[in-house]
Formats: C-alpha cells, structure tokens, sequence
C-alpha cells in the first residue's frame, strides 16, 4: 500500500483524492498491478476518496468561468476539499506516502492555487511530489477500469479534443486533435443558440433525448484523416435556426434539432476514435473528458466498439469529468520528485504535451 | 471606415494577408460579431500569415493563446467570450496581453470594454449569407485607404471607405 494525496485545480472545480499506488512500484506503465484482482475491480479499488467542489455557483453570476474568480475559489475552497479526502479515505497523515498535482494545461492561476499547496504538504510532510500532466490524467482514469496499454483514448472536454495512441503507462501519441474549436465548445456554444442555459452541454444532451437525431442532415464534411473540426457544425445550426425560427420554436422540433446537432458531434467523434483503433490495429478503446458525459456519446462509442469486436472502457461520470483520483491514477506510472528539486516546478496554460509531438496524418 | 463583402473563405483569407501586413507591434485588434461570424477563422488566418505554424485552436476555453511569429514577434490570442454579459473584466490579467510588445488579437471585446483601451483596428463581421460575410473596419485614416487600395486590387467584392 502507498497512499497519494492527489490535487486538481486545473480550471473551476477544487478537487483533492487519496490514490492507492500499490506500492512504490507501479511504474511498469502495463496499467497497473497486476495482483490486485480482477481486470473490472483491480484500478477502482485503488481509488480510496475522490472529492469534487464545484464552483458552479460562483461563475454562474458572471454567465461563465472568470480566471480570478476561480484563482479565489480554489484558494477558499482547497483546505476543506483535502480534508474531506483524507477523512472520506479513512487515512491520516501520516499514512501518505507522495503527493501528486496538476501543472497544466490549464488556467494559470488556478494550477498555481494547487501547486502551491501540494508543494507546502509536501514540504511539511517531507513527501515526494509528482506532477501530473492534464491530459496524462484523463486518459489515465480508464486505468480504473483495468484497461491495458496500448489504447485509443479520446479525450474531449471544454478546452481539449484529443485522439491518443496510449502506448505505455502515461505514454502517448497524438492521433489527431481538433483544429478550431473543442467538442465542449460545439456542445455550450450549439446550447446557447439553441437559447439553453449555461453550462449548456448537459441541457442539450438532456434536450436532445426527446428528438429524433436524423431530423435535420447538418454537414458532416470533415478535415481529412483523424482531426476534428466542429466550426462549421456550430454555424450550419446558426443558419437552420435564423431559417426556421417558428418551427424551432416548437419544443418538440427544439429537441429534434438539438438531437440532430448532437449527432452530428457524436458520429464525427465516435467515426474518427473507431478508426484510429483500426488504422492503428489496436483492440482497446478508451474515453475521459467532461464530453464523455453525454449520453449519447456514450452509448454510441458502445455500439460502435461493440459491433467490430473491440473492447471499449467508458469510466463513470465521476471520473471523466475533472477530478483529482484520475491524477492519482496518472502518477502512479510516473516518476515522484524528491525535495528540493519539487520545488523549481511551475504551471503551464498550454500544451507542451502536443506541441512537441508531431501531428500524424 | 472601411467596408466590403466577403464572399468566400478564400476572400477572408486574402483580406487577413492584407491586413496582417499592415500591422506592427505593439498592437490592439477586436474583432466583434454573433457566433459562427468567423472572428476565429480570420484571427487563424492573420496568425498564419505572421509566422504561426501549427494548429491555432478555439481559445474560447483558455481565454488566452500566445504564439511566437516571424523574427520573435509575440502574438496574443484572447476570446472573452466565457466571460459573459456582466462579468467584471477588470479580474483578467491584461497585462500579460496588451504588454506594450505585442500584437494582441481580441474576441468578444465587448465584455472587456470597461478595461481595453481603444483598439487600433477593429473588425465586425455580420451574416450575409452561409458562406459571405459583411465586413466593417475602423482604423486610422492612413490605413483604411491603403487597406481599401489593395483590397480591390485583390478582387475583393464591395470595397468601400467612408470618411
């Protein structure tokens, strides 16, 4: 047993979970140990605590997240939301072995938030610390499924659209990305002109649900080989809505065009990880980030997966949303850092992950 | 102010060369208009002329994007667009994007207007059709007729300047 104070503060929740490495090993990057039992129970039953504490309220005032805003938050809010892990885990202080954090991609000042406090436990623990790239950590959190690398794992949130070739542990290659704008984008931003309330991904997916996907034929001309592109999608709804404005007006034909539009991000990114899966001939398929909540999504990636016989872990809701249990997961496969080296590392907004890696065609 | 009709993603494309040659740092551009207008398209298209190579995503998220240009020009992405109606702008750090070095590229500047000083260049960009947009551009004087010079020579639908 090795327990990992984790910390999440990458952009508007405050997140902080107690992970179980299983021991200082764990860094065969093969997807964990082995030992722990079954392929389905072996990842989750590392996770001892996982405590996400949105500021939803916070940002809602402002129709959206301020950078500051969070900054503060996070500050008020990450003493509490440590505490609550180490008491949901049962452990003290005493029994942490490391501590692990985000560093980025993200808001600047809310990595900074903590970073700084995973520093000063580690510091006054005399722990290791490990740094945890964002993206690493979702595609990490299928490992709670007990998936084996090598993997496709798309990654699809609000700032991130990302078809992975998971090689080894944490180790990947970038497959294809969007282009313009992120999955989450097309998903608030359809909500809004379809007039949803923020945060619009999840009522949209709600809306959707009572329509039928194949009422409108929005265009599904895509870049070539496995990037994505959601711009245009975002405009060809403008247009059917400023075109059809009293018979969108009808809720029933609200939610047929919402399904319809919701399709059209769904078949674009299920289409293109299944055919990462087969280009790279790799049997496993994996998905993390906040898109990976919908619904529709979902049950699609399923099928899809289903139908050409390969396996397909989807993590829970929990777990594919931001949270501080998938950096646990993320750093078991990656090296701690001791004092006093820990204490030179910094945030970062961007993605040095993907910019050095050349994009494959 | 100057004006004219874009008829196409090429005539965008043509437009962003001519007016990314206009432009020296330190700058403020805005680009202001409804969703889908293609305030980013036209931001990607003035980066790529200036040297950015790579993918220029949506920073809508990030709200900010920096990038390195030809001979070490920084160039800075920012979209307010998270920040909503009502937002109190004064809370984003502008003085790591408007740094007195730069060429800054500014979406939605409406919900920052409180804290942006007056823009150098600014864009607004309307619905025509599916495909052309109206094009309006405030600049100083100098630069709008240059600008509207060359968009015409460039076959460039509608071109006017007004005083």
């Amino acid at each position: 047993m090795s327990l990992l104070l984790c910390i999440e503060t990458s952009c508007d929740d405050t997140s902080a979970a107690v992970v179980d490495t299983g021991g200082a090993g764990g860094l065969d990057g093969a997807g964990g140990p082995e030992s722990a039992g079954g392929p389905h129970g072996a990842g989750a039953a590392l996770i001892r605590s996982s405590i996400v504490s949105s500021q939803h309220e916070s940002h809602a005032a402002f129709g959206g997240v301020v950078p500051e805003v969070a900054s503060r938050r996070h500050t008020e809010l990450l003493v509490g939301t440590v505490a609550a892990a180490l008491a949901d885990a049962g452990v003290a202080w005493d029994d942490l072995e490391g501590v692990a954090v985000t560093t980025g991609p993200g808001l600047i000042g809310a990595l900074l938030v903590g970073l700084a406090a995973a520093k000063a436990i580690a510091y006054a623990r005399r722990l290791p610390l490990t740094a945890v790239d964002h993206l690493q950590a979702h595609l990490a959190a299928s490992y709670a499924l007990g998936v084996t690398a090598p993997f496709v794992c798309l990654t699809a949130s609000g700032g991130h659209t990302l078809l992975a070739v998971v090689e080894r542990g944490v180790e990947f290659r970038v497959a294809g990305r969007t282009l313009d704008d992120a999955a989450g984008e097309a998903f608030d931003k359809g909500a809004r002109l379809l007039g949803l309330p923020y945060p619009g991904g999840r009522e949209l997916d709600l809306l959707a649900a009572r329509g039928e996907p194949s009422f409108v034929a929005f265009p599904r001309s895509l870049p070539q080989g496995l990037d994505f592109s959601f711009s245009g999608l975002k405009t060809a709804l403008l247009y059917y809505l400023r075109e059809h404005q009293t018979e969108a007006a009808t809720e029933a034909l609200r939610a047929s065009v919402a399904a319809s539009y919701q399709e059209a991000i769904v078949d674009q990114l299920v289409g293109k990880t299944v055919r990462c899966a087969e280009q790279e001939g790799l049997r496993r398929v994996a998905v993390g980030g906040g898109v990976a909540a919908n619904s529709r999504l979902r049950r699609r990636l399923t099928a899809a997966c289903r139908e050409r016989g390969l396996e397909v872990f989807i993590p829970p809701v929990a777990l594919c949303t931001d949270n501080a249990a998938m950096v646990g997961l993320a750093a078991r496969h990656l090296e701690p850092i001791a004092w006093p080296q820990y204490l030179g590392l910094d945030a970062y907004a961007a993605e040095p992950a993907l910019r050095a890696l050349r994009v494959r065609r | 102010m100057l004006t004219a009709t874009l008829t196409s993603p090429e005539a965008t494309g043509a437009f962003a060369r001519l007016l990314a040659a206009r432009l020296a740092a330190p700058a403020l551009v805005t680009l202001r208009g409804e969703l889908g207008t293609g305030k980013t398209t036209l931001v990607r298209d003035l980066l790529r002329t200036l040297g950015v190579e790579g993918v220029v995503a949506s920073p809508s998220f990030t709200l900010a994007q920096s990038y390195d240009g030809h001979g070490g020009l920084r160039l800075h992405h920012v979209d307010l667009y998270r920040l909503g109606p009502g937002a109190d702008a004064a809370l984003f750090a502008w003085e790591d994007y408007l740094d007195g070095a730069s060429l800054t590229f500014v979406e939605w500047p409406e919900a920052g207007a409180a804290e942006l000083p007056p823009a150098d260049i600014d864009v607004v960009l309307r619905h025509r059709t599916p495909l052309s947009r109206d094009l309006e551009l405030r600049a100083a004087p100098a630069i709008e007729k240059t600008l509207a010079d060359a968009m015409i020579a460039a076959g460039i639908d509608d071109v006017a300047a007004t005083a």
